[in-house]
């Protein structure tokens, strides 16, 4: 079976001849979570903006369901069905909640009337503060409205980058169970996170990312024994110490 | 006397306030203060001339028919309507020249160096097509009619043209604030006005976006020289003699907010009026520099900054 | 030797308002090229500096008809000092609203400036002598110098050594502790906010003595002409002084005088070359094509060789 999200020998950056991805290949399967960690400053967002068309792409191939897409335009794949959510700033804060919703929807052609409500069903909360701006709710709400916003076309990725920043453990948790909940809808799960531990709980695989290579792609199960993370994370501290 | 000095700023100032949408559209898109948006005003007006021209001529030549109380008759509103849209591509194409390429190189304060070039340029340009000399739509003679006796508040005369310019000037307030608030097109704007990066990820094409910006913002500035054209004359500088009204009115309604820039242009227009009787009407211009300035130093931000995080 | 006369005197003419313009593209590039300061007011401040220096240095009009009646007849050295400090203090008020907001506003405000001393230049008729302008602002050893040729190049000599000074100035203090500072302010946004209230301090400073040098260029200017008016400081000084940073290259000392030369001498050459071609009906039309073209070779510049002919090379762009 060909993933949904197939990434290979991806080399990204914002200046030409500056690659911050420098060769990173992962693949996420329809249903699947995987986690995407790493040390500040690993390129992990880079990663996550280059697959959804932010930064450019200096060469490798990014594949969507099988099609070729490195190099496509961001908006164009929005609407071929690569969901992504920004760390920060990702709501529309002068519109409304309802507002940010159908905006996604009519820009990609979804009947808004019917996509709404599934996705008000999905999070109760933004139901209730469909008419408030988006920049007057609070962390939670904002996160959530950000995954919806993303989720509106029904795409087939949804590439998250530290959705649980700034979050209380609470709140993580219920988001983090939001994904379960959309992952086992069959959409492709890309989880870029520090949060290790929440991470790997719900991902199905975990792949680190150092220097901007994939290190390790693993079972989930392997990466949370104590101790191989943090070697994993800083490679060259045993060569460093004394 | 009160009255009067309200209802001259009011008109002033729903001129100011058209082109002052059209430039704090274009700022907040954009991200650069584009000095060239008074010569769209300038090229709009003029441009109109030269289409009212034409349509007289269609009409069979001679003056053309006043429409009810009006100095103009239908061939200044064809004139406008063309007028309005020969603007925007002037516009779409200084974007395809300068501002487009520039704005791909980085640094937005590269393209403000460029409008002020780019305006200097469309100016002296207007100059060479135009000559200097001071222009007239219509010399039909208007008379200003009483709308307030003269013992209220020291009365209120105007004319049935100055009337007009208000009352359109309202609609296309009303139907652009419609416009942003309710259809996905005016929502796109101000979704990519607040941040670029999430509205291309949510499916919005930026660059259609930019054009329709540049689109609506030279057919305001269109309108708002071809009414100064018509309450008053046409000179090349009408555009550069705006530009400071303009400037002040978008800051002090707040980069990127409609509604703030109309309020602002109506203030701004009510200090120039009243600045007249205060400091004499040589230095009315002066008055917007000083409202620039209150606003710099009290409340940068303006009255009604949209850009809320 | 007597048919070569014109010619030299009107090369010492072009290299006198070379070295004029010069000095006023340092001052820009001092504000620009060094701290990232967009002024869009250059003509404004020159135009404090050579009426502040005129006002000290000419007696008012004289007779019953007299329209200025201010004018001190102070010495010229008296009036070059003044006009710049006048000028320093001006761009600082300025400075003092616009430079602690974005970068843009202070754009706008010094635009707003230029509008307003423009008006007053005109108006206040009797400080400025209206549209009409100051005439017979004193020139230095006129007294003592027969014939246009001699006082030109004397002033030539003096405009010269100004700019030399102000450039060997402007060269130490790139080089000192406060011009690093400068760039780092300029360079990097984190840099700037770490330094908080200094930083502003540090961009007020570059603003105020840019403006000085600006104001000092405008004083140079008026005792060479004699006589200025309001239509010398409009828009069109402004655009002509940045056209000669950007082609020389913002950011480099030496890249602003050769810019000024260069821009200079395309101006009046495409000025000459207009007039031939373009019938005398039509003059103050060709005027405006001059303008046109050099706004094109702005445009030119900044897309195609945005560092000018001399400039640094792009580290990043400047205040992004
Ligand atoms: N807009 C940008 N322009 C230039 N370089 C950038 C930009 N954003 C990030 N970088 C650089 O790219 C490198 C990787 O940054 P990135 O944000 O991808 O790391 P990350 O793994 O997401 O880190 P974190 O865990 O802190 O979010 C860093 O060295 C950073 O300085
Ligand atoms: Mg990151």
């Amino acid at each position: 079976m060909s993933a949904a999200l197939e990434v290979s020998g991806l080399e990204a950056g914002y200046e030409p001849g500056l690659a911050i991805v420098r060769g990173a290949s992962l693949g996420v399967a329809a249903g699947e979570i995987v986690a995407l960690l790493g040390p500040n400053g690993a390129g992990k967002s880079t990663f996550a903006k280059a697959v959804a068309g932010l930064v450019p792409i200096f060469s490798g191939s990014v594949r969507l369901a099988g099609k070729e897409i490195a190099g496509t335009k961001a908006h164009l794949l929005a609407r071929a069905g690569l969901g992504f959510v920004p760390q920060t700033e990702n709501v529309f804060a002068p519109l409304t909640v309802a507002e940010n919703l159908e905006l996604a929807a009519a820009v990609a052609h979804v009947k808004a009337k019917q996509r709404l409500p599934e996705l008000y069903a999905l999070f109760p909360d933004l139901a209730k503060a469909r008419r408030i701006d988006a920049g007057r709710l609070s962390g939670g709400q904002r996160q959530m409205l950000a995954m919806a916003r993303a989720l509106v076309p029904n795409p087939r990725v949804l590439i998250l980058d530290e959705p649980s920043a700034g979050l209380s453990p609470k709140l993580v948790e219920h988001a983090f169970a939001k994904l379960t909940e959309i992952a086992a809808s069959g959409v492709a799960v890309l989880l870029v996170e520090q949060n290790v531990k929440a991470a790997l709980a719900i991902a199905a695989r975990g792949a680190v990312l150092v220097e901007g290579r994939v290190h390790v792609d693993a079972p989930a199960r392997d990466l949370q024994v104590p101790g191989v993370l943090e070697r994993l994370f800083f490679p060259h501290a045993e060569a460093a110490a004394p | 006397m009160i009255l009067q000095i309200i209802a001259d700023g009011l008109i002033v100032g729903s001129t100011i306030a058209l082109g002052a949408i059209g430039l704090t559209m274009t700022y907040s898109l954009l991200r650069f203060a584009n000095f060239a948006h008074g010569e769209f005003i300038a090229w709009g007006a003029y441009l109109a001339l030269t289409f009212l021209g034409f349509f007289i001529a269609l009409g069979g030549g001679g003056a053309m028919a006043p429409l009810g109380p009006f100095s103009f008759g239908w061939q200044l509103l064809a004139a406008l309507v063309a007028g309005a849209i020969a603007t925007a591509i002037l516009a779409l194409v200084l974007d395809w020249l300068l501002f487009d390429r520039l704005s791909a190189q980085g640094s937005a304060i590269v393209l403000t160096i460029a409008s002020f070039g780019a305006a200097l340029a469309l100016r002296n340009f207007l100059q060479f097509v135009y000559g200097t000399l001071p222009a007239y739509y219509t010399r039909e003679l208007q008379i200003a009619i009483h709308i307030v006796p003269r013992d209220v508040g020291g009365g209120l005369r105007a004319t049935p043209d100055q009337l007009f310019v208000l009352a359109l000037a309202l609609v296309l307030v009303v139907g652009l604030h419609l416009f942003l608030q309710r259809t996905t097109a005016g929502r796109a704007m101000r979704a990519v006005a607040h941040n670029p990066a999430l509205a291309r990820v949510t499916g919005i094409d930026v660059a259609s976006v930019v054009r329709w910006t540049w689109i609506l913002g030279a057919i305001l500035a269109a309108v708002a020289g071809t009414f100064a054209g018509l309450v008053g004359q046409l000179r090349p500088q009408i555009g550069f003699d705006l530009l400071l009204p303009l400037f002040a009115a978008a800051i002090l309604g707040g980069i990127g907010s409609v509604p703030g820039a109309v309020i602002g242009g109506l203030i701004v227009g009510l200090a120039e009026s009243a600045a007249v009787p205060l400091i004499g009407a040589e230095y009315r211009a002066a008055a917007a520099f000083g409202v620039l300035i209150a606003i710099l130093l009290v409340r940068p931000q303006g009255l009604f900054a949209e850009r809320a995080k | 030797m007597s048919e070569f006369l014109p010619v030299l005197s009107y090369a010492t003419f072009f290299l006198v308002f070379a070295s004029i313009f010069a000095t006023m593209a340092l001052g820009l590039n001092l504000q620009w090229g060094y701290t990232g300061l967009f002024n869009v007011g250059v003509a404004g401040f020159v135009a404090v500096g050579a009426y502040a220096s005129a006002l000290l240095t000419t007696p008012p009009d004289a007779g019953p008809g007299a329209v200025r009646v201010v004018g001190l007849g102070l010495p010229i050295v008296v009036g070059w000092i003044g006009g710049t400090v006048a000028a320093g203090l001006v761009a600082a008020a300025v400075g003092f609203a616009a430079l602690r907001l974005r970068h843009d506003y202070l754009a706008i405000a010094t635009f707003g400036i230029a509008v307003v001393i423009q008006l007053v230049a005109l108006n206040a008729q009797k400080l400025t002598g209206g549209p009409f302008g100051i005439q017979f602002i004193p020139k230095p050893f006129d007294a003592q110098l027969d014939g246009s040729l001699a006082f030109n190049a004397l002033y030539l000599a003096l405009t010269l050594a100004a700019l030399g000074c102000v450039y060997a100035a402007l060269q130490r203090l790139a080089a000192s502790p406060w011009g690093r500072v400068l760039r780092a302010i300029r360079e990097d946004e984190t840099a700037a906010e770490a330094l908080g209230k200094r930083a502003f301090a540090f961009r007020l400073q570059s603003f105020a003595i840019g403006g000085a040098i600006m104001g000092f260029g405008g004083a140079l200017y008026a005792h060479f002409v004699g006589y200025i008016a309001p239509e010398d400081f409009l828009p069109i000084l402004t655009f002509q002084i940045w056209t000669m940073l950007i082609v020389g290259g913002a950011g480099s000392n030496r890249g602003a005088i050769a810019g000024t030369v260069v821009v200079w001498a395309i101006w009046t050459i495409a000025g000459n070359g207009l007039r031939e071609l373009i019938p005398a009906a039509d003059q103050a039309r060709a005027a405006s094509l001059q303008i046109v073209l050099v706004g094109v070779l702005l445009a030119a510049m900044l897309l195609w060789r945005p560092q000018g002919l001399l400039g640094p090379r792009p580290s990043k762009s400047p205040s992004a």
